[in-house]
């Protein structure tokens, strides 16, 4: 009897295992998370969604819930994941085949999982009027490889918010979405701004690569040139141009220093108590202004700053078909459903983010009026470009290992100018780029 | 119970033999725990292992294959792993000894017959029932340099005249995270030891003060002795878990600045999820498993010849 | 052996500073979770809140979420102490009388299990279920935190085993008593407070448990709690505060009043093992 026990327990242990091993190669095409195939059966879609504000989860459910009326057939099921995680949560699922069918992830990190041949070429399958919807160069932004592999749904851009009343003490004034501020004219207000307990400027960057590359494509700040996957880097003038002016303002004590090792939002309460005349942040960052400040703070969003242009790097939130998905036609016309500019624009109020889309940024100007800048704002989403290092391979890398460590260092004062330039250029060898 | 009679193995030792007499009815005893953990534990194991030595990629029906050393060759020379090393190990026997001394003195107390044990004990556990999610972003906003309550209370005693910006810094950041470190980890330590001392025996004691021994020296020949195998037990694991973990510090300072707290295991993390390098992160898992192995066997080694 | 007064009064003052180090974020928690969205956002932050406010409560309990988040991570950690204790002690029994080379595979998986990162788990372990068919369940999700908690577990149980004479256990089979009744009248009650404890620690470690909740939970109605608290977090930092903070007051507090109620256990419990462990 005992001995049969353990027979039996041995033969269940060798089976498990033979299971597992068998199909461990995490490429195999055996079943994945999508209802069944059958032909006029119903279609169960999963789509998964980061949307962290209160109302744009309402405004995602809605979409959701109307559309599910609309289409008994084709059911989809809203799953909810914190912002961090995306991320990790999909290199498991891809790698285990269990990705959901439909995916919410931003623009930066589906160019790894492109490269990977995750996601579902979307060319042939959105609408035309979708495709015109959207200006050429987000568009380029979400393509990799001469493939559409995401639609653009919302972008940010970072913006100087300011404080009015400390402007208008001083005596400078809020300049017009045609006349926007250049860095120099950042510069000589935050001068003009601090005295005594107000220092003029801050800019939460504990991550630093991001903001700072992403400002300086405003002096043509490129970085990379050649082969969109695996590019040549350069470290010039034009990149240091961002870096030295924020050092400059350091040094002169019209910026914050403490306020460059803080993450994006962290600076809110120096703004809100008037430490802070100006912050940099995402513009994002609205709600929260709208939500906790102080009553009486009075605020605005400033166009968005000029160096030669007032370009920015365009790196939109995305929705994507995984390619292990069982139905991507029915996926995509959910996502062009999403796409319809009532329901896009719900979306980018709910965040205070940009519609990538005319037709839902004209109703979110409508609906936002000319308060706090908003005009300005929306309609910035024609200076987004593709940024060079966007599909480069090594970029997550060197970004994570290189790029933001050396920044930290320089803004500290740990490394010169020099030092910064020949940290990064080195760098992408070091990283294999 | 049935005598087995069946000799035991040859390579057994004399001393097994003893226990063998037991053995038959025995084994499937272990069978319910070893389902699950073949499955969940030792296969993911030996795979991880295995990816090691493998070029596996994260990739759409991407197929890998054996490598011998490569990735050992290329782990060698990243400059970058050997620097979170050296941070990693600093990170890893700090909180170690931090925590063990400060536990150490915490389970005295309790151990002492003051009032309130009811109340303080629940209260040491404190950083074991709060959901690690929280316990990351609270402490970031207790060192937050402007708006944060560790400023605001040393600018109050007037210790300090201006802000310090605790996470920023390039020399403060990893003692503030290892501070952090220290207090996530004081209760399992605190509760073992406390659990030893109240193991040592009263009698030891009383005979050792009617010697006329005093409180140090109480402490240090009789208490000592007794807790050494609790210690043993809970500063290995303890190094082993703090080598590992990096959810805290993930949250508190994502490595910077400047690297400065980038420990292995975010090291490791970057290179499986970020970069999706699943075979090299899988090497720098099985460089880790031994050079931590080898670390844990001197330390147990030793600590055994001393006790003999 | 008396105490000086002296020195009565310095172990007070010790133990006060224990439990500020200790409690402080705690307390930290529970101000931040009773201020008004104003004030959590200040530049002069106050231990207590200015004006007490219920809003952030509000907005927590208004997220049905939260009710089914706190069930399914009380069955999940209940199943998980239960499961791990039920077959960690035959398991443990084994190992502590058992022969040596099982016990030296096993002290040898125990250990490289703690020592293997532990991210790099992940994915075999989630291709594993996939194949099983357990993606998101909470069967699953307690199959993994059972062999997640199941090497401390044994380890300590193990060696509260070793610490009951075998001479009790001998006596017994003697008298007649087959194994079985051996095991349940004489072993188990002895093992009572060790399994309390290991229990105890298999309920916090699924409790709190994240990751693999992250990648195993898809459906909102079978998240844990902690897959509920970090939606609270949202990308570059931005933190919903209050209501993060709330909920997570909600969830700690169960956990502190069980700790609460059974540390005398706790604390006997471990006594035992741990020595020989």
């Amino acid at each position: 009897m005992k001995r049969s026990i353990a027979v039996v327990g041995t033969a269940l242990c060798a089976v498990l295992l033979t299971a597992c091993v068998s199909n461990s190669g995490g490429g195999d095409t055996s079943t994945s998370a999508a209802g069944s195939p059958a032909a006029g059966e119903k279609i169960n879609l999963t789509f998964s969604s980061y949307a962290f504000q209160d109302p744009t989860v309402a405004a995602t459910q809605a979409i959701v819930d109307s559309w599910n009326k609309a289409n008994p057939d084709i059911q989809v099921q809203y799953q909810k994941v914190d912002a961090e995680s995306v991320h990790d949560k999909l290199v498991t699922q891809f790698a285990g085949n269990s990705a959901p069918d439909i995916i919410h992830d931003e623009s930066a990190d589906i160019a790894g999982f492109s490269q990977q041949g995750y996601l579902a070429d979307l060319g042939p399958l959105l609408p035309a009027e979708l495709k015109s919807d959207v200006p050429e160069s987000v568009w380029k932004s979400v393509t990799y490889g001469g493939v559409i592999t995401g639609v653009p749904t919302i972008a940010q851009v970072y913006c100087v918010f300011a404080n009015t009343d400390l402007l208008k003490a001083a005596g400078i004034e809020v300049p017009a979405a045609d006349a926007p501020w250049t860095w120099d004219d950042l510069a000589t207000n935050a001068k003009k701004l601090t005295s005594g307990d107000v220092t003029g400027f801050a800019w939460g960057l504990k991550s630093p690569a991001a903001g700072i590359m992403s400002s300086g494509l405003a002096f043509d700040g490129t970085f990379f040139s050649g082969d969109e996957k695996n590019p040549t880097i350069k470290v010039g003038d034009n990149e240091m141009q961002v870096p030295n002016r924020i050092a400059a303002m350091l040094a002169d004590g019209s910026m914050g220093k403490d306020s460059i090792s803080l993450s994006g939002s962290d600076v809110l309460p120096g703004f809100f108590g008037g430490k802070y005349a100006m912050v940099m942040a995402g513009n994002y960052v609205a709600t929260q202004i709208d939500g906790k400040a102080p009553s009486g703070f009075t605020w605005t969003m400033l166009p968005l700053l000029k160096g030669t242009s007032q370009h920015q790097a365009s790196n939109p939130q995305t929705l994507s078909v995984a390619k292990q998905s069982k139905h991507p036609q029915q996926a995509a016309d959910f996502i062009a459903y999403f796409m319809k500019a009532e329901n896009l624009a719900k979306i980018a109020e709910g965040d205070a983010l940009i519609p990538v889309t005319k037709s839902a940024a004209e109703i979110v100007k409508k609906d936002m009026g000319d308060k706090n800048g908003w005009p300005a704002i929306l309609a910035s989403a024609d200076q987004l470009v593709d940024a060079p290092w966007n599909k480069a391979e090594k970029f997550p890398d060197w970004k994570s290992k290189i790029a933001n460590p050396s920044y930290q260092q320089f803004l500290a004062g740990k490394l010169d100018a020099a030092g910064l330039a020949k940290a990064l250029g080195d760098g992408w060898a070091t990283v294999g780029g | 119970m049935a005598v087995t009679t069946a000799p035991a193995p040859p390579t057994a030792r004399p001393k097994a033999k003893r226990a063998s007499s037991n053995q038959r009815p025995m084994w499937w005893l272990l069978l319910p725990s070893l389902i699950p953990v073949i499955a969940f534990s030792v296969y993911p194991l030996l795979n991880g292992i295995w990816l090691g030595f493998t070029d596996a990629r994260a990739g759409y029906q991407v197929p890998f294959a054996f490598n011998g050393v490569d990735n050992y060759q290329r782990l060698f020379h990243d400059v970058f792993f050997w620097d979170s090393f050296k941070i990693g190990l600093i990170w890893a026997f700090s909180v170690t000894v931090l925590q063990f001394l400060l536990s150490l003195g915490l389970a005295l107390l309790l151990n002492a017959g003051l009032r309130f044990q009811w109340l303080i004990r629940p209260l040491a556990l404190i950083p074991w029932a709060m959901p690690s999610v929280i316990v990351a972003i609270l402490w970031k906003l207790i060192y937050l340099p402007d708006a944060g309550i560790l400023n605001a209370f040393l600018r109050g005693i007037g210790l300090i005249d201006t802000n310090i910006n605790w996470l920023g810094s390039f020399n403060l950041a990893l003692p503030a995270v290892i501070v952090v470190g220290v207090w996530a980890g004081m209760p399992q330590t605190t509760i073992a030891l406390l659990a030893g001392l109240q193991n040592t025996s009263m009698d030891l004691h009383e005979a050792a003060a009617l010697d006329g021994a005093g409180a140090w020296q109480r402490f240090r020949t009789v208490t000592l002795p007794a807790l050494k195998p609790v210690i043993i037990a809970i500063t290995s694991l303890d190094f082993v878990w703090n080598f590992n973990s990096f959810g805290l510090v993930y949250v508190l300072t994502e490595g910077g600045p400047g690297r400065s707290t980038m420990l292995p295991m975010l090291f490791a993390y970057q290179s499986a999820f970020g970069s999706g390098e699943f075979g090299y992160a899988a090497a720098l898992g099985n460089a880790m498993v031994v050079v931590i192995m080898a670390i844990l066997g001197v330390y147990l080694w030793r600590q055994m010849r001393e006790a003999n | 052996m008396r105490t000086r007064p002296l020195t009565r009064v310095g172990q007070y003052v010790a133990l006060a500073c224990y439990v500020v180090f200790l409690g402080f974020p705690l307390l930290w928690l529970f101000s931040t979770a009773f201020k008004s969205q104003q004030e959590l956002i200040t530049l002069h932050p106050t231990l207590f809140p200015r004006h007490w406010s219920l809003d952030s409560f509000r907005t927590a309990l208004d997220n049905t979420e939260v009710w089914s988040s706190l069930k399914n991570s009380l069955v999940v950690a209940v199943a998980t102490a239960i499961i791990t204790t039920l077959i960690a002690l035959p398991a443990a029994y084994a190992l502590a009388r058992g022969r040596s080379i099982v016990r030296t595979v096993s002290i040898g998986w125990i250990l490289v299990s703690q020592v293997f990162p532990f991210v790099l788990i992940v994915i075999p372990v989630f291709i594993v279920l996939r194949n099983l068919g357990l993606l998101n369940t909470l069967v699953g999700l307690v199959l993994i935190y059972v062999v997640w908690a199941l090497p401390f577990t044994l380890w300590m149980l193990q060696g509260y085993v070793t610490a009951i004479p075998r001479e009790l256990e001998e006596a017994a089979a003697t008298d007649g008593a087959s194994r079985f009744a051996t095991l349940r009248k004489i072993v188990f009650p002895l093992l009572m407070p060790g399994i309390v404890a290991t229990s105890m620690f298999a309920f916090i470690s699924a409790w709190n448990e994240f990751f693999f909740a992250l990648v195993i939970i898809t459906d909102p109605a079978k998240q844990t709690a902690p897959l509920l608290l970090a939606r609270y977090v949202g990308s570059e930092g931005s933190v919903n505060l209050g209501p993060l903070a709330a909920t997570a007051l909600i969830t700690t507090l169960p956990s502190l009043l069980i700790f609460g109620i059974i540390q005398r256990k706790l604390v006997a419990g471990l006594m035992s093992g741990s020595v020989k462990g």
